[in-house]
C-alpha cells in the first residue's frame, strides 16, 4: 500500500536531520560581545533568546487599522465639538489636503458608556464596546507626520523615513520564536491586494531578512509556493528531495564547516514540515460552529477580516512571535482615510472590523490566552475636528486613538485626553516610539539596550536618545 | 588658518566702506547727496529673497506686511490704525494663479493679503506689465508695504496707487495711507503718524491716486509704512481686493550714513542683557563665550559668531534675525538691536579691545585627521615574503605577509574546472557551457587562464554582470511610486541610464570620467543651445540619471517643500555612501556623532546639488526629463505637433458637422412619416428630459422612438456622394496629418534649473529653521589642512561667489557638480578610489578588505590590509582608472586562484587549511578562497543559461513584470515570447516588490540604494525551488537539452547534466546514485497511461530541477 501524501510528508521532514551541525557558535568568539551576541543567531536566527527581564507578555498581535481612523467619531466624545458644529475651530489647524474650512463638524453618531468601566464609544463599534473592560484606551497619542506613508513608517518602524525594520522584525529579532515550523512575524491582508506601501510596512529593514513579515494568504495556499507550481506525486516528490539532500550531503563533505550550507540543507527539512504545519494551522473548519460564528465568518461583510483575526489567534497559539492583521480594502486600499462620505464610509468599515476585533479579544480571553498576548488596534494617526469638504475629515497627526488589550495593560483604562474639539493630544500625551517601547517592555525586553549595528552604529527600534521615549508606566498593571 | 583670510575679507569691506565716506569727504562734505530707493527696482520674488528684503548693501530695507487684526465681520470690517503689523509668509511663483512671484499670508493657500511682481502681461480690467508691484489686501487683513531707512537726511516720498477690480460692482475701492512710525510689532503696536491718505476707486477718475511727500527728517532706523486697506462702508461685502498697481520712490537728500556702532557702549551691553546667561560667564553652551571679542570670533562649535565684515555669513546674526536666539519668546531681540550688531559686523567690529587671534573650536580636530580613512592612499613598498613561488603579482606579496605572520599561506591552487566556472560566474554572471569547460582544462598554453579573464572581459555580458552591481549602488529602479495599491509607474527612459552604466563597464570606461560623467554630464557640454544632439550628449545627459533614482513622491501639489528636500536629502545620502563611502544622513540634523562630520558640511555638499534640485525652482518628476533631441529640436516638434493637432481637430469637427446636418435631415424625414397631427408634440415630448414627461408623452415617446432613434450606421447609409466624398477625403488628410507627428524619446537627467538657491543649514533638519548660510563645498575632514573650508581662493572653486563655475563647465550652469566631480577624482582624494576598488575586491572574495562598503567612518570596520586597499587605490588612479586592468590585478593573484576548500573534521593539523581554520576561521587573511552564493539575478540567469532557455537580448525599454495579488510576480512575454527569459537586469526593476523570485534570493528591496546585499538562506529560497513554476519550466528545458545533448543512455544523461549544471564530471557515486534515482523516478511514474519513454523524459526533467536545486549549483567555490 502507498502512504498517504500526510505520511511522506511527514517522514521527508524529520526523516533526514542525521547531519551534525555542532560548532556551529564556535567562531562567534573572534567578535565583538555585541557583535558576538548579534552573530551567535547565525545558525538558528529563529532559536528562542533569552529576554532581558521575565516579560509579562510572549505574542503580539497587531491588528493595523490604516488609513486614520477618526477618534472623535469612534473612542473619543467630544460634546464640545458637537456643540460648536458649524463654528470656526479658534486657531488656524494643521490641514494635509489644501482648501479645507476651517470649520468645525461635530460627530454625526451617539456615543454611549459601556462596561464597567464606563468607556465611551459611538454605536459604530457595539461589539468592541462589549470587551470594554478588557481595554487599555490611549487617547493621547500623536505622531510625527500627517501623510500616511510617512506615518505608516512612524507606527511600524518609529522614523517617519523608509527603510528601517519594522516593530514585528525587532522582536522577532529580539526573541525568535517558539514554533520553528513556522516564521517568526506574520502577516495577513485582504487577499485583494496591498494597504498602503504594501511590503514595507513589514519590511525588516536592515535587520536579516529572516526577520522580515512572511505574508500567509488567508485564502488559498498560506504561504507562497508552498505547494508545487505543477502536480507532482507525493512519492516522486519524496524520492526527488530525498536525492537532492544525497546531493547536498556530498557536497557538504567537499566543503565541511560551512554553516551557510547546513543551515540551507535543514531549510529543505523546514520547508517540508511547513507545507504540513501551515495548512493544518490554517484550516479552520476545526474550529466550533460557536467560534465560527463569533468571529463573524457566517457573515460576507465580517468573514474576511473575522478569518484574519481568527487565524491570527491559531498563530500566536501555536508559538508565532508577531501577527499583523489587516482591514478589508473597502472602499479603498486605506479604508479608515475617511476624506468625505464619513456617515457612510466609516459605518461600513467599523461593520467589517467590529465584531472580528472584539471575538480575537473575548476569544483569546477565554482560552486564557490573553494575559500572554498583546493585543493592539491603532492606525498611523487620527482625524481633524474640522470638516474636509460636507462630510469628511482629513489627516490630524497631532491626535489619535490605540487600544491595547492583554499582555499587563490595565484592562478597562483610559489615558490621557485630547483638547475641547480631539485636534491635539494634551495631556499625559504619548509617542509613537513611547507605545514600542511599552510593548517591547511587557515582552520582557528593555528598549535601551535591544540593539543591531547597522553601519557601525548600534541601533534601536525607540532611538531612545532622540526621541525620549519611555516605558509608559501608566498603562501597565 | 583661516582667521588671516577672513580678516582680509573683512578689511576689504570695511575699507570699501570707507571709500564711500572717502569720495563724500572727496566732495567736501561727510554726507551722500542723494540716495534713491525704489520698490520696483528692489523687489526680489520669495524664491530668492527673503522677507524683509536686503539692498544692495545688505541693509535690509523692505518689509511686506500684513495687519495683525481687522475690525468686526467681514461685511463691515475697518482696518484697525493699531500698528500691528505681521511679516507675510512667502509665497513663491504664482499667487492665485496670477503671473506673480511674491508673499502672501499662507504659504501653502496662498490668501490675501499679498503683494508680487508681475511676471507676465496680465489684465483685470487694469492692465499690469511685468515689473508692475501688485498689492492685494485680504477680507480681513490690510497688506502693508514698509521701509526702513538705512541712512539720516531729509525724505521725498512719491508714488501712487492705482486701484484693479475685475467683479464685484460697486465695492471697488480701496483706501491707502502712508504713515510714519516706529519699527513694526505684532504684539505691542504703535499709534501711527498720518503723511497722507486717500481712495483709489477702480470705478472712477480717481483711480490713479498720487501720492508725493517731502521735507520729512529721518534718522536711521526710522520706518515709513505704505497701507491698502479693501473698503467696505458697512453696507455691502467688501472685495478682496483683486489687483493695485502700486509704486513708490524714497529718495533722502544729504544722506548720512550712521557711525558704526560702538562695542563698548552698544553691543556688549545688548550681549549683557540677552545672550550671556548662557554664552558667557560660568555656562558657555556650544562652548561659546560672547564676553570678548577675540572669544567671539573664536566662536563656539559652529564655528565663529561673526565674520567680520560679513553679517550674512555670521551665525548670531542669523541666529538673532531669525529669532531662532535667545530661545525664550520674551527676550528676542527687536528689529533695531539686530539691526545694530548687523551694523556692526558689517563695520567689521570696530572695538578697543585687543584681538587675540584665539584657534577655534575646531569640529575637525589633528586627531580626527589621523583617521586612516581621511588620509590620501599611499603606495607603499611591496613587503618581502619567505614563500616567494606563490606569488604571482604584488596583491599576492600583501596578503601573504600577513598570512606569514601568523604562520599561514595560501591555499592550493583550485582545479582548473572550478576556475573556469569561478570566472565566468564572477566577471560574465553567466555559467560556461560544457565545451567551454572542456576547452580551458585542455589549453595547455602557459597564460591560458589570463587568456580566459581577457576573453571575458571582452563580452558584452560582462558590462551586465559588473553593471549590476554599480545600479544597486545608486539605487537604480525603472518604475516610480511604488508602494500604490498594485499600480506600476514606468519612469520613463530611465532605462537608458541602465544601458549606459552597462555600455560604460564594457567599453572600460575610466572610473573617474564614469563618475564625472554621472554627476555632471550635463554641464560638460552647453547642450541648452546645442542644434542637434550627437550621440555624445545623448550619453552626458542619460548618464545624470545617477542622480534621478531616489523615490520622488512630489508629482502631487501637496507635497510641499519639505518633501522636495527630502528627495535632495535621499539623493545626497545615496550619493555618499555610493561613491564616498561615508554616512552621512544623521548629519541632516545634527553633527555626526562618529565621524567628524560637521552638519554644516553636510549643507555645504547639499549646496552642490541645490541648482539643480532647486527646491524653489521645482520640477515634479514628470517634467524632470529631457528629450533624446535638442531643446530646438524639440520646441520644433513640439510646435508642429500642435499645429498637426488643432488642424485635426478642426477637420473632425467639420466631419461632425456634416453627419450633424444628415443626421437632422434624417430626423425630418423620419417625422414627416407619423400623422401630420402628433408631429409637434411626439417631437416636444422627445426634447424634454424622461422624468418631465406627461403620461401621454411618455405614451408617445415609447411608440415612435424606435422610428425616430437614429444610428451612426444610419447616417453612413443616408450620405450622399458628395458628403461620402468630402469626408472621406477628410479622413484620409487627418490620417496623412497625424502620420507626420513627430516623436522624442526621454532622457531621465538632472540640470541645473532656476537661479541656484541661497543654501542654509536646516536647524535640526528642519527645512524651515533656517540656521547658518553655507557656500558650497565639501567636507573639511576631507580636504587637505592648506584647503579647508575652501578659504584660500587659490585650491577653492567655490571660493567667490560669482567665480562657481570651473573653467571646463559648459552652458548656462552653476558648474557646482562639475567641481565636485572633478573634486572626487583628484588623486589625493581619500575616498574615491579606495571606495570603489574595495566594492570590486568584495565581489571578487565576498567580502570587502573593509567589510562596510558603504561606511569607511569610524562606525564602520577597519581595513584588514590598510596597505594593499592603498596600492589597489593608487595603482588604479595611476593606471587611468581603468576597472578591466582592477579585475585583471585582482583575478590573476595567486590569491583569486585558490581553492575555497576547508578542513575536513580531524585533517592533521599541518595542513593550510586545518591550521587556516583554527587561526583565521573567520578568513580574514584569504587563506583560502571564499564560498559564495550566486546573487539573485545570478541564480536566475544561470538557471536559464543551463537550462538553454536564455535570451541574450542586450538593452532597451525593460520587460514588464506582472503584479498579481499573490504577489508571485513573473516576467510578461513581450515584445517577444522569449523575452522573460531575458537577463535578470533587463527585468523592470521595482523599488520594493522586485520580481518575486529575485526578492526571494535577497535583490535589494531599494526604499534606499543598496551599498550591500544581505546574504540569507531561508526557507522561502528553499520553497521557491522546490516548488515554482519557473524551476519547473526550466527544468524541463533542460530535460530536453540534455536528452538532445547525450542521447538515450540515462548514464551519458547523468554526466551531461552534472557538465552543464555543475561544470564537472560526477564522480562514481554520485554516477551510481544518479542513474539509480532516474529509474526509481521513471518506474514510480509508470502507469497504464503513461508510456515509458515520457515516464524516462519526467525522471530526468525531476533530475535536472533537483541538480538546480542543489546548493553546489547556487554556490561558486
Amino acid at each position: 500500500m502507498h502512504p498517504t501524501r500526510r505520511e511522506l510528508l511527514q517522514s521527508m521532514g524529520s526523516g533526514f536531520g542525521t547531519l551534525a551541525l555542532a560548532g556551529l557558535l564556535d567562531h562567534a568568539g573572534l567578535l565583538s560581545p555585541a557583535r558576538a551576541a548579534e552573530a551567535s543567531r547565525g545558525a538558528n536566527p529563529l532559536a528562542p533568546q533569552q529576554r532581558h527581564f521575565p516579560g509579562r507578555a510572549k505574542a503580539v498581535i497587531q491588528l493595523c487599522q490604516n488609513g486614520g481612523p477618526s477618534q472623535m467619531d469612534l473612542f473619543d466624545h467630544k460634546p464640545e465639538l458637537s456643540a460648536r458644529s458649524g463654528q470656526p475651530h479658534p486657531e488656524q489647524v494643521e490641514v494635509f489636503q489644501l482648501g479645507n474650512r476651517n470649520v468645525l463638524l461635530g460627530t454625526p453618531f451617539k456615543f454611549s458608556k459601556r462596561g464597567q468601566s464606563g468607556m465611551e464609544f459611538s454605536e459604530l463599534i457595539p461589539h468592541l464596546g462589549t470587551v470594554a473592560d478588557e481595554l487599555c484606551l490611549i487617547r493621547s497619542m500623536f505622531t510625527d507626520n500627517n501623510n500616511h506613508p510617512f506615518a505608516l513608517n512612524m507606527l511600524q518602524t518609529g522614523k517617519t523615513f523608509n527603510g528601517r525594520p519594522a516593530m514585528g522584525s525587532w522582536i522577532g529579532y529580539a526573541l525568535g520564536t517558539e514554533n520553528q515550523d513556522l516564521p517568526c512575524y506574520i502577516v495577513l491582508r485582504d487577499p485583494a491586494g496591498y494597504n498602503t506601501s504594501g511590503k514595507m510596512v513589514w519590511s525588516s529593514g536592515w535587520l536579516p531578512p529572516v526577520y522580515q513579515g512572511t505574508e500567509f494568504s488567508s485564502s488559498g495556499t498560506p504561504v507562497l509556493h508552498l505547494n508545487p507550481a505543477r502536480s507532482v506525486t507525493a512519492d516522486s516528490q519524496v524520492r526527488s528531495r530525498r536525492y537532492l539532500q544525497e546531493l547536498n550531503a556530498i557536497h557538504l563533505q567537499q566543503h565541511p564547516g560551512e554553516t551557510e550550507l547546513e543551515a540551507r540543507i535543514q531549510n529543505f527539512e523546514l520547508a517540508a514540515r511547513m507545507q504540513l504545519t501551515a495548512t493544518q494551522l490554517l484550516d479552520l473548519n476545526t474550529e466550533t460552529e460557536a467560534t465560527r460564528r463569533l468571529y463573524g465568518l457566517d457573515n460576507p461583510a465580517t468573514a474576511g477580516y473575522g478569518t484574519r483575526c481568527l487565524m491570527a489567534r491559531r498563530l500566536v497559539e501555536s508559538g508565532v512571535r508577531f501577527v499583523q492583521v489587516f482591514p478589508p480594502l473597502d472602499p479603498s486600499f486605506q479604508p479608515w482615510d475617511n476624506h468625505s462620505n464619513l456617515k457612510n464610509d466609516l459605518r461600513k468599515i467599523c461593520g467589517y472590523v467590529d465584531q472580528p476585533s472584539a471575538a480575537l479579544i473575548t476569544d483569546l480571553k477565554q482560552r486564557g490566552l490573553l494575559d500572554d498576548v498583546i493585543v493592539m488596534w491603532t492606525g498611523e494617526f487620527g482625524r481633524l475636528p474640522i470638516t474636509e469638504g460636507a462630510d469628511g475629515r482629513d489627516h490630524n497627526r497631532h491626535a489619535f486613538s490605540t487600544l491595547m488589550a492583554g499582555g499587563g495593560f490595565k484592562a478597562g483604562h483610559i489615558h490621557g485626553a485630547t483638547d475641547e474639539f480631539g485636534y491635539k493630544s494634551v495631556e499625559n500625551r504619548v509617542s509613537v516610539p513611547d507605545l514600542h517601547a511599552t510593548i517591547l517592555n511587557q515582552l520582557g525586553i528593555d528598549h535601551t539596550k535591544l540593539t543591531f549595528t547597522h553601519s557601525g552604529r548600534p541601533e534601536r527600534l525607540t532611538d531612545p536618545e532622540v526621541t525620549g521615549a519611555r516605558v509608559v508606566e501608566e498603562i501597565l498593571s | 588658518m583661516s582667521n588671516s583670510c577672513r580678516h582680509q575679507t573683512g578689511m576689504a569691506l570695511v575699507s570699501c566702506f570707507l571709500c564711500l565716506q572717502a569720495v563724500s569727504l572727496y566732495a567736501g562734505d561727510t554726507v551722500f547727496d542723494v540716495k534713491r530707493w525704489s520698490l520696483r527696482e528692489e523687489f526680489r520674488g520669495s524664491d530668492r529673497g527673503a522677507n524683509p528684503l536686503k539692498d544692495r548693501e545688505e541693509e535690509a530695507i523692505w518689509y511686506f506686511l500684513r495687519t495683525s487684526n481687522s475690525d468686526g465681520p467681514v461685511e463691515s470690517r475697518r482696518w484697525i490704525h493699531d500698528g500691528r503689523y505681521e511679516l507675510l509668509a512667502a509665497g513663491g511663483n504664482g499667487l492665485f494663479g496670477s503671473p506673480l512671484e511674491g508673499w502672501a499670508y499662507r504659504i501653502n493657500e496662498p490668501l490675501a493679503p499679498a503683494i508680487g511682481r508681475i511676471t507676465a502681461d496680465y489684465d483685470i480690467g487694469l492692465h499690469f506689465e511685468p515689473g508692475d508691484i501688485l498689492l492685494a489686501p485680504g477680507p480681513d487683513h490690510a497688506v502693508v508695504v514698509g521701509w526702513r531707512s538705512p541712512v539720516g537726511g531729509t525724505l521725498e516720498i512719491e508714488g501712487s496707487f492705482e486701484h484693479g477690480q475685475s467683479c464685484c460692482g460697486d465695492n471697488s475701492r480701496i483706501r491707502w495711507f502712508v504713515e510714519r512710525g516706529p519699527a513694526y510689532s505684532s504684539s505691542a503696536g504703535f499709534t501711527p503718524t498720518l503723511l497722507a491718505s486717500g481712495d483709489s476707486d477702480f470705478g472712477t477718475s480717481t483711480r490713479k491716486s498720487v501720492f508725493q511727500i517731502r521735507n520729512q527728517v529721518v534718522r536711521p532706523g526710522d520706518f515709513v509704512y505704505f497701507i491698502a486697506d479693501a473698503y467696505a462702508d458697512g453696507t455691502t461685502t467688501p472685495h478682496y481686493g483683486d489687483g493695485t498697481r502700486f509704486e513708490v520712490t524714497m529718495t533722502v537728500r544729504d544722506a548720512v550714513v550712521p557711525p558704526a556702532p560702538s562695542f563698548e557702549t552698544e553691543i556688549l551691553p545688548l550681549l549683557v542683557a540677552k545672550c550671556h546667561d548662557c554664552h558667557g560667564g560660568d555656562v558657555r553652551e556650544a562652548r561659546l563665550d560672547l564676553r570678548t571679542l577675540s572669544e567671539i570670533l573664536r566662536g563656539g562649535e559652529n564655528g565663529p559668531a561673526v565674520v567680520r565684515g560679513d553679517p550674512h555669513n555670521s551665525l548670531l546674526i542669523d541666529l538673532v534675525a531669525n529669532g531662532q536666539m535667545p530661545p525664550g519668546e520674551d527676550d528676542r531681540l527687536t528689529e533695531s538691536e539686530v539691526s545694530l550688531l548687523s551694523r556692526w559686523v558689517r563695520a567689521g567690529t570696530p572695538s578697543e579691545q585687543q584681538v587675540i587671534a584665539l584657534p577655534p573650536h575646531a569640529q575637525v580636530t589633528e586627531t580626527d585627521r589621523r583617521y586612516w580613512a581621511f588620509q590620501s592612499p599611499r603606495r607603499s613598498a611591496e613587503p618581502e615574503v619567505r614563500n616567494t613561488d606563490r606569488v604571482r603579482t604584488p596583491i599576492d606579496r600583501f596578503l601573504l605577509a600577513k598570512l606569514e605572520e601568523k604562520g599561514l599561506g595560501f591555499s592550493p591552487d583550485a582545479d582548473k574546472g572550478v576556475l573556469v566556472r569561478r570566472a565566468y560566474l564572477d566577471l560574465i554572471g553567466l555559467p560556461p557551457e560544457p565545451a567551454a569547460v572542456a576547452a580551458f582544462i585542455a589549453d595547455t598554453r602557459p597564460d591560458a587562464y589570463e587568456q580566459l579573464i581577457d576573453e571575458l572581459l571582452k563580452s558584452p555580458h560582462y558590462g551586465e554582470r559588473w553593471g549590476r552591481h554599480w545600479l544597486d549602488a545608486a539605487g537604480y529602479v525603472d518604475g516610480k511610486l511604488d508602494n500604490d495599491l498594485g499600480t506600476m509607474y514606468p519612469n520613463n527612459g530611465i532605462w537608458r541610464y541602465r544601458d549606459y552604466v552597462i555600455q560604460a563597464f564594457n567599453d572600460d570606461m575610466p572610473f573617474d570620467r564614469f563618475l564625472t560623467e554621472q554627476i555632471a554630464g550635463d554641464e560638460l557640454i552647453d547642450w541648452r543651445q546645442a542644434e542637434t544632439f550627437d550621440a555624445r550628449t545623448k550619453s552626458l545627459l542619460t548618464a545624470t540619471g545617477f542622480l534621478r533614482n531616489v523615490d520622488d513622491h512630489t508629482d502631487f501639489p501637496q507635497y510641499g517643500i519639505e518633501k522636495r528636500y527630502e528627495v535632495v536629502n535621499e539623493t545626497l545620502d545615496m550619493f555618499s555612501t555610493a561613491v564616498l563611502g561615508l554616512t552621512m544622513e544623521c548629519c541632516r540634523c545634527h553633527n555626526h556623532k562618529y565621524d567628524p562630520l560637521p552638519q554644516r558640511d553636510y549643507y555645504r555638499l547639499m549646496a552642490c546639488f541645490e541648482p539643480a534640485f532647486n527646491p524653489h525652482a521645482w520640477k515634479m518628476p514628470k517634467d524632470r526629463y529631457l528629450a533624446d533631441v535638442s531643446p530646438k529640436e524639440r520646441a520644433a516638434i513640439d510646435q508642429r505637433n500642435a499645429e498637426i493637432d488643432t488642424e485635426v481637430a478642426e477637420l473632425s469637427k467639420g466631419e461632425a458637422m456634416t453627419r450633424e446636418q444628415v443626421r437632422a435631415r434624417l430626423y425630418e424625414m423620419r417625422l414627416a412619416t407619423l400623422p401630420e397631427k402628433i408631429r409637434a408634440d411626439v417631437k416636444q415630448s422627445l426634447e424634454l428630459a424622461a422624468d418631465k414627461r406627461t403620461e401621454a408623452q411618455a405614451a408617445l415617446v415609447a411608440t415612435h422612438e424606435a422610428t425616430l432613434r437614429i444610428s451612426a450606421a444610419d447616417i453612413d447609409t443616408a450620405l450622399n456622394d458628395a458628403e461620402q466624398e468630402a469626408l472621406k477625403k477628410s479622413a484620409e488628410q487627418r490620417t496623412a496629418l497625424v502620420s507626420q507627428k513627430k516623436s522624442y524619446g526621454v532622457i531621465q537627467a538632472l540640470w541645473d534649473v532656476g537661479e541656484p538657491p541661497v543654501s542654509h543649514v536646516h536647524r535640526r533638519g528642519n527645512v524651515k529653521a533656517h540656521g547658518v548660510l553655507v557656500q558650497p563645498g565639501f567636507p573639511e575632514i576631507l580636504q587637505p589642512v592648506a584647503n579647508v573650508g575652501f578659504r584660500s581662493a587659490k585650491v577653492n572653486p567655490f571660493a567667490e561667489r560669482k567665480a562657481t563655475i570651473p573653467s571646463d563647465a559648459k552652458g548656462t550652469t552653476s558648474g557646482r557638480r562639475l567641481a565636485l566631480a572633478r573634486w572626487l577624482t583628484q588623486p589625493d582624494h581619500p575616498l574615491t578610489a579606495r571606495v570603489f576598488v574595495n566594492r570590486v575586491w568584495h565581489h571578487h572574495f565576498g567580502r570587502g578588505i573593509v567589510e562596510t562598503l558603504g561606511n569607511f567612518g569610524r562606525s564602520g570596520s577597519l581595513p584588514s590590509h590598510p596597505e594593499l586597499l592603498d596600492w589597489l587605490a593608487v595603482d588604479f588612479m595611476e593606471h587611468g582608472w581603468s576597472v578591466k586592468r582592477l579585475h585583471r590585478q585582482i583575478m590573476l593573484s595567486t590569491a583569486y586562484r585558490q581553492s575555497s576548500r576547508r578542513p575536513d573534521r580531524g585533517e592533521e593539523q599541518s595542513t593550510t587549511a586545518a591550521s587556516g581554520e583554527s587561526v583565521d576561521p573567520e578568513n580574514r587573511l584569504l587563506w583560502r578562497m571564499n564560498l559564495r552564493r550566486l546573487e539573485a539575478e545570478i541564480v536566475r540567469d544561470a538557471v536559464l543559461t543551463a537550462s538553454g532557455a536564455l535570451d541574450r537580448t542586450a538593452g532597451g525599454p525593460p520587460i514588464e513584470i506582472t503584479n498579481p495579488a499573490d504577489g508571485l510576480s513573473e516576467a510578461k512575454p513581450a515584445p517577444t515570447p522569449s523575452s522573460p527569459n531575458r537577463r535578470s537586469i533587463y527585468l523592470f526593476a521595482r523599488r520594493v516588490y522586485p520580481l518575486k523570485f529575485l526578492e526571494i534570493f535577497d535583490a535589494p528591496i531599494m526604499p534606499v540604494n543598496c551599498t550591500q546585499r544581505t546574504n540569507s538562506a531561508t526557507v522561502l529560497q528553499s520553497l521557491a525551488v522546490l516548488n515554482s513554476e519557473f524551476l519547473f519550466a526550466q527544468s524541463e528545458n533542460l530535460a530536453a537539452r540534455i536528452s538532445e545533448m547525450a542521447g538515450p543512455e540515462t548514464e551519458q544523461r547523468v554526466k551531461v547534466g552534472f557538465q552543464i549544471v555543475f561544470g564537472r564530471q560526477p564522480t562514481a557515486s554520485e554516477l551510481t546514485r544518479s542513474i539509480a534515482f532516474l529509474n526509481d523516478q521513471a518506474q514510480g511514474y509508470v502507469s497504464n497511461e503513461t508510456p515509458a519513454d515520457k515516464t524516462r523524459q519526467m525522471a530526468l526533467a525531476d533530475f535536472c530541477h533537483m541538480l538546480l536545486s542543489s546548493n553546489e549549483f547556487l554556490y561558486v567555490e
